[in-house]
């Protein structure tokens, strides 16, 4: 199961990628499987007076960010006892609610499985050419940036 | 010879152009070259992403953004006057990355 970007109207349920990373592991050697989805909340980010959030649209620029999200799960296979890393992560404009990334985690034990889980998404966070907008529901709309960390080793 | 610039995400919104077309007529053109076009062309709108030092030496960039060359990102230190592009390359404004 390759890391990639795909246009969200050509996803798939959670549980279709969940197979699909199971039946590409090399099942014995791994007793972990941890994985995490971002979703849209509704809470405006950074939290703003009373406005909600009505939709989030991700940009990226597709072949570069497939390539760049590659690199990143590639990079922390080498971490000892990761056996596999992939990230997913869709483009499009989503709801409240609806799934924008899974990155899935299989690994020797639960502990270097959720610590890679998290550093595999600060990762991709700084690193890939993907950019989020939200739109709130007086239809005002803002670009929104992570805190920029230098460490995403 | 010419050259493509893309603006993405931030950066069109806030330049009100998401490609610009530049056309020069020498062919020794370095991304600092394509980039002073670039604001000739888009003037004070693109002023809080990306100036020129009053030297004319170096890019102020606005803080995160980043320098793409066809399907490179440039590292920050890297001298935008020391880039030769050939005909037909692309050069994107990158704003700091935020992914879902």
């Amino acid at each position: 199961m390759e890391s990639k970007v795909i246009n969200k109207e050509d996803a798939r349920s959670f549980g279709q990628y969940i197979k699909e990373f199971e039946n590409s592991l090399d099942i014995g050697v791994g007793g972990a499987i941890v994985s995490f989805t971002g979703v849209v909340r509704q809470d405006p980010s950074p939290k703003n007076e009373k406005v909600k959030t009505q939709t989030v649209t991700i940009e990226c620029i597709e072949d570069l960010a497939t390539e760049k999200l590659k690199e990143i799960a590639a990079k922390f296979e080498n971490r000892p006892n990761i056996f596999k890393v992939a990230i997913i992560h869709f483009y499009g404009t989503f709801s409240i609610g609806e799934p924008m990334v899974h990155v899935l985690v299989y690994a020797a034990h639960r502990k270097e499985a959720f610590k890679t889980l998290e550093d595999v998404v600060d990762s991709y966070k700084a690193l890939a050419p993907l950019w989020k907008k939200e739109t709130y529901q007086d239809q005002e709309s803002r670009w929104i940036y992570h805190e920029i960390k230098n460490d995403h080793s | 010879m010419k050259v493509n610039v893309k603006l993405f995400a931030e950066a069109r919104d806030i330049a009100g152009a998401g490609d610009v077309k530049l056309d020069f007529d020498k062919e020794q053109v370095t991304v600092m070259d394509a980039l002073e076009s670039l604001i000739s062309i888009l003037g004070e709108k693109i002023e809080s992403i990306i100036k020129i030092t009053d030297c004319g030496d170096s890019l102020v960039m606005k803080s995160g953004y980043k320098i793409l060359v066809n399907k490179e990102i440039l590292n920050d230190s890297i001298n935008a006057k020391s880039i030769q592009l050939k005909d037909g390359d692309m050069i994107g404004l990158l704003p700091p990355f935020s992914g879902g």
